[in-house]
């Protein structure tokens, strides 16, 4: 290029600078263009990986355990539900969305059938975003309703707890509220277990559940009965494996039931349990040394305590050994032998067998016995045959069990023991105070002149003491109203199990001649229950005349004569 | 300028990768969340026949059935033996002719040997 033309490019364009700084300045650019694409880069980049990651948070979210968890089942010892949750579609609606509520209400009303259309455009015009029609949607009714197209109408899965068993168990099983809150038996005490998902296994047996109601359910109609109750215990554990209240209700339809079928007589009901006692009363003697098993006392004549007078319902001329007063259920041999004892003896026994306070059973529906504050002579003579103390059936059920098995008062349950399960365990007979109490109670039911003899299951070896008791009334006792009785133990040679079974105002008919006593009220049904659940405990029918079960037994005793009759108080 | 191209190439690599990467998480997650829903499903499903089953499995009514329809009632005490009670099978050696088929002679093993004195119980 020509000095002149540089000098023309100089008029019109700025002079070039250095190459060299020229350079520069353009490198320096070049990286700014590249550091601020860079920054984009990584900012879209950071972005992109920031959406990704948030979107993952999403659809991962797990469920919080124990919050929304579905309430837990409650199972028999052998895992069978007995309780449960069944998956239900709720229907719902937002009356904020409702375009037209009268139009809305007109169009559900025929498939909701706790509501009618005036109702329904109450509920629809509410001022709030929720209102529930319909908790229990089925499948069909869910689909019409769909089809419906309402705007504002929404299905949602909930559940709704169902009790599969009808009423087996219902006491026991107790009751939810709409809102899944337990109201009432283990679902009231177990609330927060099962509510955090947790499923409860009781001691309850089903199968042995439903034999004992059955059977108990078959006396009620048989002599016109008013009610009953049925408890089952295993001696060696504790548990209780039948807890059976009669008349009892659905818990599906638990509103429906009255409050005398809600009631749990088996451990809230209070009665004066009768000669049921005596067995109690004869362990105590025995135990305390105040009496020997040969040991006789005079029962001819009629026992005067200050204004009482006891008698005998079939009198004996003959003093009576320990085992003939048991046999033949003496009132005035077991007041005298209650003497003997002593009262603060027999109060301190009949506190260690947890009698004058209340079970600490799991569910809320126990009572706090009735017994005199002092305990007087008139106490002790009346309680030795069940009278003046007022306890339930599952204590009865826990002290014969303590008098008539190991000898230890265990604490009764109603949760399925575990291997490692200390229950408390207190001794309170001998080896030999139970054997030879087992060994009368067998007499009882085996004896010619046993009350018990309709209870006798060929080969289990039942054990057993009836009580007829009659009820107490305003002023008195009520002569016609009675309250049968029966506490068995069996397999009395190795007792494992005790059942006390109690019918509630029997009335005599023409089938047992009119008689409405526990001998022929309740101890049938002990055979038939004892028949049926021996299989299923696993207990072996055995030969009674071996002498294998013979020398387990204490059976030296002498019971009276041929002539003696068949007494049950 | 070879660096600016090469960090260019790595960008659009890293890109390509992560896009790839999403999708395929995307699309896991709609797999994911199907299995969830069939699984929902089939436990309600599961729950409903365990409470049909519970309450067509009560024993009353089981009772009831098998009474009215298999004629079943409780079992005696007569019939029920422990194990060892049950006499085992008889164990015999055989010294007589008793091959099977052959009926020429009466007697049966059993009572062959009953006679020799030497049966000998098995348990």
């Amino acid at each position: 290029m020509t000095p002149g033309l540089q000098k023309i490019r100089h008029l019109i364009l700025p002079s070039r600078p250095d190459p060299a700084q020229s350079r520069q300045i353009a490198e320096g650019r070049l990286l700014i263009c590249c550091l601020v694409a860079l920054g984009i880069f990584v900012t879209i980049g950071t972005r992109i990986i920031g959406l990704a990651n948030s979107s993952t948070d999403i659809h991962f979210s797990t469920k919080k355990p124990g919050i929304n968890a579905e309430r837990g089942r409650i199972l028999d010892r052998k895992g069978r539900m007995l309780a449960g949750n069944l998956p239900v579609t709720v229907l719902h609606a937002d009356p904020s969305e409702m375009m037209n509520a009268g139009e809305a209400a007109a169009m559900l009303a025929p498939f909701l059938a706790q509501h009618d259309q005036k109702s329904l455009q109450k509920l629809l015009t509410k001022k709030t975003r929720y209102v529930e029609l319909d908790r229990q949607l089925t499948p069909k009714r869910h689909a019409q309703i769909l089809s419906l197209g309402i705007p504002g109408v929404y299905f949602a899965k909930g559940s709704v707890r169902i009790y599969p068993r009808d009423h087996t168990a219902a006491h026991i099983l107790g009751h939810v509220d709409t809102t899944n809150n337990g109201i009432a038996g283990i679902e009231k005490s177990m609330d927060s277990k099962l509510a955090s998902g947790e499923d409860v296994i009781l001691s309850i047996d089903l199968g042995l559940q439903s034999v004992i109601r059955s059977e108990i359910q078959k006396q009620i109609d048989k002599f016109e009965a008013i009610g009953g109750a049925g408890v089952l215990l295993d001696i060696k554990t504790g548990e209780m494996l039948a807890v059976a209240s009669l008349p009892d209700f659905n818990p599906n339809q638990f509103s429906l039931a009255n409050d005398n079928a809600r009631f749990n007589r088996a451990t809230k009901g209070l009665y004066e349990m009768g000669s049921t006692f005596k067995v109690l009363n004869t362990a105590i003697a025995l135990e305390s040394g105040a009496a020997t098993t040969n040991q006789r006392f005079e029962v001819s004549k009629p026992l005067r305590v200050s204004r009482f007078t006891i008698t005998d319902y079939h009198p004996h001329s003959k003093p009576l050994n320990v085992p003939e007063i048991l046999v033949y259920s003496s009132n005035i041999g077991s007041a005298l032998m209650a003497e003997a004892v002593g009262a603060k003896t027999q109060r301190a026994y009949m506190d260690k067998l947890g009698l004058l306070d209340r079970l600490e059973l799991e569910i809320p529906e126990v009572s706090q016995p009735l017994s005199p504050k002092q305990w007087r002579r008139t106490t002790t003579v009346t309680v030795s045959y069940g009278h003046g103390i007022s306890i339930s059936p599952a204590h009865l059920a826990s002290a014969v069990a303590a008098a008539s098995g190991t000898g230890q008062w265990i604490q009764p349950t109603l949760l399925k023991r575990q291997r490692n399960d200390t229950p408390l365990r207190l001794r309170i007979f001998s080896e030999d105070t139970t054997r030879a109490v087992r060994s009368m109670m067998r007499l009882v039911v085996s004896h010619a002149d046993g009350t018990g003899k309709f209870a006798e299951a060929r080969g289990y070896m039942v054990g057993g003491k009836t009580g007829t008791a009659e009820k107490i009334q305003a002023g008195g006792y009520n002569k016609k109203a009675n309250l049968a009785t029966f506490v068995a133990t069996f397999p009395t040679h190795e007792p494992r199990y005790v059942i006390a079974i109690l019918v509630d105002e029997p009335k005599g008919q023409k089938h047992s001649f009119g008689y409405s006593t526990a001998g022929w009220v309740v101890a049938p049904a002990v055979r038939r229950i004892v028949e049926q659940i021996a299989p299923i405990l696993g207990v072996l029918p055995v030969d009674e005349k071996s002498p294998l079960i013979r020398q387990k037994m204490l059976l030296d005793f002498t019971i009276g004569d041929k002539e003696a009759t068949l007494a049950s108080y | 300028m070879q660096l600016i191209l090469l960090s260019a190439l790595i960008l659009v690599g890293l890109g390509t990768t992560l896009y790839q990467v999403k999708t395929s998480i995307d699309e896991r997650q709609d797999l994911l969340r199907g299995l969830e829903l069939s699984i929902a499903n089939t436990k309600r499903d599961i729950a409903v026949l365990e409470a049909e089953w519970a309450y067509i499995s009560r024993p009353d009514r089981v009772m009831a059935l098998s009474n009215d329809l298999l004629g079943m009632a409780p079992i005696g005490q007569d019939r029920i033996l422990p194990l060892n009670a049950i006499p085992m099978r008889i164990n015999v050696d055989f010294d007589v002719d008793t091959e099977i088929g052959n009926t020429n002679s009466e007697k049966t093993g059993f009572e062959a040997k009953q006679e020799n004195g030497s049966v000998q119980v098995v348990r």
